[in-house]
């Protein structure tokens, strides 16, 4: 999990977009599958969501990150099932007293909602590691007209995922050299065992947080001279195709709606 | 044997071998040097001995156990780990919990954990700051509590990733004089460093590991002879040694200042003019 949203260099046709058109491409998915609502619907997309991770040839990556959100997904259609109370009844999950009962409209709409939070998390992660951190700023701030600062805090946010990431595991070995367990019968007490990791990770991000702001500050962040990128880029055929095709399937999902 | 690792092949993914057909024997009271480059293994490797991480091939026997069945908590009982930043350990609110987590982990309760807390910070000379906030302590003061947190729990084992590293000259020398008399009283001291001075100083032994395999394992002496391995290491012999070499005093390989002397003042009596060969 410590590679989530952090780019992956490859030699792709994803990765040759326009970043523009990935940012409108993550956001495309986004709304298509808000529209769209019935589980086979968002399979299909779920599976182009998948397809694009193929050809951005990091398939692989893709495929981890997936294990890892079904798992979620799962949990979410679990808790959706309980919650959702009207349709037709198809079982009771505690039986004998009729308490708890799963209806068929429960179980569709548990399905549509984990599916769509997959799919939205997986057009982000493919968006985040086919683009490169400078390229997202530049889109951010020269195209999407995001204030610097803002789209800064934005970017460098996720660049310290995987650095937290692997924060917190030394800070769980340096725990568990101590003897430390996390482990507990009720979940108050779980809480409290957390303290252990969490604490040094806090005080660890806040020293980092300040230590990066030295090193920005010395480096003259902020003096107002308009700034320039290393990449220019240009949106081009495959850009321009992707966004027409983007397009005429919203605009086919609109229609089938 | 205390600890025993037999053909350890270890891999973080299954293409990369970060370590290949280890082997060694550690017998109970032996203070030994892990040496090495950046990247290495000597990490790696040290972090099999209270079983942070888990063979992917071979057997790490710890006091005749197999550390592949056992949890790190387990392990912690016999194998103490200091980690190289104490910042990724330090939570509580004063000096005195700090140590007191380990041991409390342990189960020990009362009277007696109160007296292992003491014991340890006096060991460390933080006696007097108990009461204190870990934070409000220097760097230096922190590596110690972090020593001091794995001495309360009286482990037999005490590994040590880069204890002095970030010191300045005498708080390091602190460390290192902790763990030799923390290695008087029968615990078996390991520790990791670049610094071939306090190899020379302190360790019995030295094993020095290269892209995964140990390519010596002898004492500091006889190592610091193998320029070969000198060389593929990346070490830095201790400037008395190579002195003593250029300046060829005796086939003996020197450690420390007194043995230059010593070879200076037999040579002199040898009718040698040393310092103008």
């Amino acid at each position: 999990m410590s590679s989530v949203a952090s780019y992956i260099t490859r030699n792709s046709l994803v990765h040759n977009l326009h970043p523009l058109t990935k940012i409108i491409g993550s956001l495309w998915f986004l709304t298509l599958s808000i529209m769209v609502s019935t589980p086979i619907h968002l399979m299909i997309i779920l599976a182009m969501v998948i397809f694009c991770g193929f050809i951005a040839r990091i398939s692989i990556e893709v495929l981890k990150s997936l294990k890892a959100i079904t798992v979620f997904a799962i949990i979410i259609f679990l808790i959706q099932i309980v919650f959702y109370k009207w349709g037709t009844v198809v079982f009771y999950m505690i039986p004998v007293v009729n308490w708890l009962p799963v209806t068929m409209e429960g179980i569709y709409f548990g399905i549509s909602i984990g599916l769509r939070m997959m799919i939205i998390l997986l057009s982000f992660i493919i968006f985040l590691s086919t683009t490169q951190t400078r390229d997202m700023m530049m889109v951010l701030v020269e195209k999407l007209k995001v204030p610097y600062d803002y789209a800064f805090m934005f970017v460098t946010s996720l660049r310290f995922i995987p650095t937290f990431m692997s924060e917190v595991k030394a800070i769980q070995e340096a725990q568990k050299a101590r003897g430390y367990r996390l482990e507990g019968a009720n979940p108050l007490k779980k809480i409290k065992a957390y303290v252990p990791i969490a604490l040094p990770l806090v005080l660890i991000s806040l020293a980092k947080g300040e230590r990066l702001a030295l090193a920005m500050e010395t480096r003259a962040y902020g003096s107002g001279v308009p700034r320039t990128y290393l990449k220019e880029w240009k949106i081009e055929i495959k850009d321009i195709a992707a966004m027409v095709l983007m397009l005429s399937i919203l605009v086919l999902a609109v229609y089938m709606r | 044997m205390l600890i025993e690792v037999e053909e350890l092949d270890y891999a973080y993914e299954k293409s990369s071998h970060v370590l290949r057909n280890i082997n060694i024997k550690i017998a109970r009271g032996e203070i030994i040097a892990f040496t090495g480059k950046n990247g290495s293994g000597k990490t790696t490797l040290a972090k099999h001995f209270n079983g942070l991480l888990k063979p992917s091939s071979g057997k790490v026997l710890i006091d005749g156990k197999d550390t592949a069945k056992r949890t790190v908590s387990e392990l912690a009982q016999t194998v103490g780990y200091v980690f190289q930043n104490p910042d990724h350990q330090i939570f509580n609110d004063t000096v005195f919990d700090e140590v007191a987590f380990g041991p409390k982990n342990q189960g020990i309760t009362g009277k007696k954990l109160e007296e292992l807390v003491l014991n340890s910070l006096a060991a460390v000379g933080l006696m007097e700051d108990a009461n204190l906030y870990p934070y409000r302590l220097s760097k230096g003061q922190r590596q110690r509590l972090a020593l001091a947190s794995v001495i309360a729990m009286e482990s037999d084992i005490m590994v040590l990733d880069e204890p002095t590293t970030g010191l300045d000259y005498k708080e390091g020398l602190e460390i290192m004089e902790l763990l030799k008399k923390l290695n008087l009283k029968g615990h078996t001291i390991i520790f990791i460093t670049h610094d071939m001075g306090l190899v020379a100083d302190y360790a019995k032994r030295m094993i020095v590991v290269s892209e995964g395999e140990i390519i010596a394992d002898n004492t500091p002496r006889k190592v610091f002879n193998l320029d070969q391995v000198i060389e593929k290491a990346h070490l830095k012999i201790p400037a008395v040694t190579q002195l003593a070499r250029i300046l060829k005093l005796s086939k003996k390989t020197t450690l420390n200042d007194t043995e230059l002397f010593q070879e200076i003042l037999a040579a002199k009596e040898a009718n040698l003019n040393v310092l103008c060969s």
